[in-house]
């Protein structure tokens, strides 16, 4: 293919590149501007979409030029399964988040910032992904992690939006600085940065030091996907354009800490510790992500908290698997992918609603299915998908999930997963039930309410059509993946993916039942039995509450400090010296330099008095001079006679 | 023939010259003199020695000698213009 | 010439040049006349240029005697200004007086021999800490003072200055 040799280096440096190039195309104008960045998004998945054929079936390339000799350091692109699938979603999503956004943000103010940050963010996430060392790596983390700033801020004359912006970037700034660690650590004990080296040479380092760089890897990755425990950025990053959290959570930000989990699987698969925790960790969040999710009354917190608890699955997944040729890693990543379609379809029907109603709450909404029916339909597809109903990709991906983990045999991550799954299709279908069914509320009366424009459906129908017919593509997927194993269709429909669906049901049932039948009183239900639940999770099971006291005591011993140390001795202590040294120079002042005066006058008035004296001797004529000289001569000469 | 004792001599005749004579003139060619039976040294020396070195020596020290007199009778000039001087004893006066 | 060569050999040209050196020099100085002492100050270089001629040192005697040139020509044309009326011409007897002083002064010249006492003016004998501590001890502690007095006189000058400065302030 005639684009092959370019293509790797051009799939990341297009987007980045061409974002310094956005002012200077709105410049020209907004139609200008629309048509340069759709075709920017465009020429990065065709770029990215003939990288497929590079590493079909497991092959991998790697490229790269010597940046820093001296330390060791290259910058290059490594190109395999996972990377290109990666750039590819990223990519997909990208270019029909940027079409979205056309229509969707058309009448937003500062739209130049946006899709600079928007290219800069597609870009940066390639970068991240095709980066083939650490180091390069972690540049494109924090410049992710520096776009989403720039986006969740987006309305930055909102103070909710800043506050966000500001705690997106300090909380995934926690998990940066472990990641760092790891990194250094990994160089300290290698000397290289690269992928490759990483692979050949990681049974050199130390099992304790491997224990606890994978460790450290591990935080950065699990805060860049929002996982337990500091997962209380994603809910906040929804502050952001609907178009930006598809992005964020569809293809670039969260899904960069599963691509560092995936890529490092290789490595960190052979510590127990690492599996477990890995495991636990995205089984805990798969369920308490989805019991959040059930309580939310934010239209954008249903697919927020439902983000954290699918990656949660993914996560748990990748620690189900015992190496990258396992089940679980395939797993993990088939999910990826079609968590990318349905979610980011979830984002985009969501954004339809809010960019009709413009308002966020769910409490307000009811009956939309008249009046937005492709909405509606879309949303059911969501729901539908995000569940695991059988035709639907994530049907095929949850259940490889589960029968993975079936295979570990831990009996409470089984039950932590499959009521995760149960209490997925309940909040989904609270949110349908709140959303588009039962009689208009009192606020949509108001309006008249519209089917989304025309742009913004066809974009979230592509994500729709992938969502229905990706779960077909599996063994294909399987095979570009290069991943080996007896592979079986009719694993789909075993114990483990029916069980599955039934699990489904369980979680339905109780919703049909308060909110659809409303035969249950949810209010009295809540007040009554489930009281402490219910307040656990209004507050979000007092994460972020927790994180506040922390911060608060960091600010009051701060505080302490300043009244206790700088105040009481920082601030005296230079009066203190100023006062003791002026003291100082006023005792030498009186002592030494007063006597030293007098001294000196002392010797000059003798000096000038015996000058006045001795003055009358010196004539000041010259035969004066010399009979003094003569004499003097004279005197030398018996001196020297006498002497010798 | 001793030839320190004929240059000391010679000094001896300058110092006596500066010691007794007011004139001006005097003390100029008394100087001269001096300067004259200091520098005989280094062509005697250097003769006798067989060193042209101190030939050489002889006419820088002749030179420096020759200047400064030409400086100081540039001086008196102007000493006397201006203050009416030939006596020496008279420009002790310029003390005050 | 009989007397002539005796008077080589006992007392050579040389010699004969020096003398006239020596009575030319001390007559320049004792005339009262200014032209007469310029031209016996002229004969003295140009006797002191025949003897360098004599001691074989031609370039030093060239140079003398153009230097001597130069020199007798500005103090002719100087001599009017510095020479007072009042100052009158000694008599014959004063410059029969000057000639046999001036040759009287040449005599121990040619009577003292310094070859046998060498050590007197030989600078082998003498090491330096001896010749400082020995022989210029007075030179040292008077330099000593001088310098002292030296230090004090311009730390006076500086305290001054400052008082005047702080005055000024």
């Amino acid at each position: 293919m005639i684009l092959e040799p370019y293509s790797p280096w051009l799939v990341w440096l297009l987007p980045l590149f061409s974002s310094i190039f956005v002012p200077l195309a709105s410049k020209v104008g907004s139609k200008f501007r629309d048509i340069y960045v759709v075709g920017v998004g465009m020429f990065t998945l065709i770029f990215s979409a003939s990288l497929i054929s590079m590493v079909y079936s497991g092959r991998s390339v790697s490229l790269k030029v010597i940046w820093v000799p001296r330390l060791n350091i290259e910058l290059g692109v490594l190109l395999d399964p996972l990377s290109v699938l990666f750039a590819n979603i990223v990519s997909f999503i990208g270019l029909v988040v940027l079409v979205y956004s056309l229509s969707y943000m058309a009448h937003e103010e500062g739209l130049t910032r946006y899709y600079f940050f928007m290219l800069l963010f597609i870009g940066s996430m390639i970068g991240l992904v095709i980066a083939n060392n650490l180091l390069q790596l972690f540049i494109f983390w924090e410049l992710v992690g520096l776009c989403s700033y720039g986006l969740v801020s987006f309305w930055h004359k909102r103070p909710e939006a800043v506050k966000a912006g500001i705690k997106v970037f300090l909380m995934t700034k926690i998990g940066d600085v472990a990641l760092l660690m790891g990194i250094l650590l990994l160089y300290a004990n290698l000397y290289s940065f690269s992928y490759e080296q990483l692979f050949n040479r990681y049974g050199e380092i130390a099992v304790p030091t491997l224990t606890v760089i994978s460790l450290l890897m591990l935080f950065g990755s699990i805060v860049k996907s929002a996982q337990l425990p500091l997962h209380t950025w994603l809910y906040s990053a929804m502050e952001a354009p609907t178009s930006v959290s598809c992005l964020l959570h569809g293809a670039t930000m969260v899904k960069g800490g599963v691509y560092l989990i995936a890529r490092t699987h290789m490595v960190f698969s052979s510590i127990p510790l690492w599996l477990d925790l890995t495991a636990w960790i995205g089984a805990v969040t798969a369920f308490v992500g989805a019991t959040l999710a059930l309580q939310t009354s934010d239209i954008k917190g249903v697919p927020a908290y439902s983000t954290i608890s699918q990656i949660g699955f993914m996560i748990a997944a990748f620690g189900a698997a015992s190496s990258p040729k396992a089940l679980g890693w395939f797993a993990g990543l088939f999910h990826m992918v079609s968590h990318a379609f349905f979610q980011g379809l979830g984002f985009l029907a969501i954004g339809s609603i809010i960019h009709q109603l413009g308002t966020r709450d769910m409490k307000r909404m009811g009956g939309l299915r008249s009046n937005m029916p492709i909405t509606f339909i879309l949303s059911i597809i969501v729901i539908l998908s995000r569940s695991g109903i059988p035709p639907f990709s994530s049907f095929f991906s949850k259940g490889l999930i589960a029968s993975s983990l079936v295979s570990t045999g831990n009996l409470s991550l089984i039950l932590l997963i499959y009521s995760a799954a149960a209490i997925t299709f309940a909040y989904s279908y609270r949110f349908l039930v709140l959303t588009f069914l039962g009689e208009k509320s009192s606020y949509l009366r108001r309006f008249k309410v519209h089917e989304a424009p025309l742009l913004m459906c066809i974009s979230a129908g592509v994500l729709a059509a992938g969502c229905i017919i990706f779960g077909f593509f599996s063994v294909p997927f399987m095979r570009f993946l290069g991943v080996e194993f007896k592979f079986d269709p009719s694993l789909f429909f075993g114990f483990e993916s029916l069980g599955f669906v039934g699990s489904l049901i369980v979680g339905g049932i109780p919703i049909y039942l308060t909110y659809q039948r409303r035969s249950i009183r949810i209010e009295e239900l809540k007040s009554k039995y489930l009281l402490f639940m219910n307040d656990m999770l209004r507050n979000g099971y007092y994460f972020d509450w927790i994180y506040g006291r922390v911060a608060n005591g960091f600010f009051n011993l701060s505080s302490l400090l300043r009244s206790s140390i700088e105040i009481k001795v920082l601030e005296r202590l230079p009066y203190v010296v100023a006062d003791n040294a002026m003291r100082l120079a006023r005792f030498t002042l009186l002592n030494f330099d007063v006597t030293l005066t007098r001294l000196t006058h002392l010797i000059a008035e003798a000096t000038a008095y015996h000058g006045l004296k001795i003055r009358r001797i010196h004539s000041g004529a010259l035969p004066h001079f010399v009979l003094a000289a003569a004499l003097g001569f004279l005197l030398l000469f018996i001196l020297l006679i006498l002497t010798t | 023939m001793e030839y320190i004792i004929l240059s000391m001599t010679l000094l001896a005749i300058g110092v006596y010259g500066l010691l007794t004579k007011r004139n001006l003139l005097k003390t100029l060619m008394s100087i001269e003199i001096i300067a004259a039976a200091a520098s005989m040294n280094f062509v005697v020396f250097s003769s006798l020695l067989g060193d042209r070195m101190g030939q050489v020596f002889f006419i820088l020290a002749l030179s420096v000698d020759t200047s400064i007199t030409a400086v100081v009778v540039a001086l008196l000039l102007v000493a006397n213009r201006e203050l009416k001087v030939s006596d020496i004893w008279d420009l002790s006066k310029l003390k005050e | 010439m009989v007397i002539l060569e005796v008077n080589v050999d006992v007392l050579s040209y040389l010699d004969a040049l020096a003398l006239i050196l020596l009575v030319t020099a001390f007559l320049a100085i004792h005339f009262k006349n200014a032209f007469y002492s310029i031209i016996s100050f002229g004969a003295m270089f140009v006797s002191l240029s025949a003897f360098y001629f004599g001691l074989n040192a031609q370039f030093a005697a060239v140079f003398q005697l153009v230097v001597a040139v130069g020199t007798i020509a500005v103090f002719f044309l100087v001599s009017e200004v510095f020479t007072s009326e009042k100052d009158e011409d000694e008599t014959v007897k004063d410059r029969i007086l000057g000639v046999i002083i001036a040759l009287t002064l040449s005599i121990p010249s040619f009577i003292i021999d310094l070859k046998e006492n060498h050590l007197l003016l030989s600078p082998r004998g003498l090491s330096f800490p001896y010749a400082m501590w020995r022989l210029r001890v007075l030179d040292v502690i008077a330099q000593g003072v001088v310098a002292l007095t030296l230090a004090l006189g311009i730390m006076i000058i500086l305290k001054r200055r400052s008082v005047k400065v702080m005055g000024e302030k």
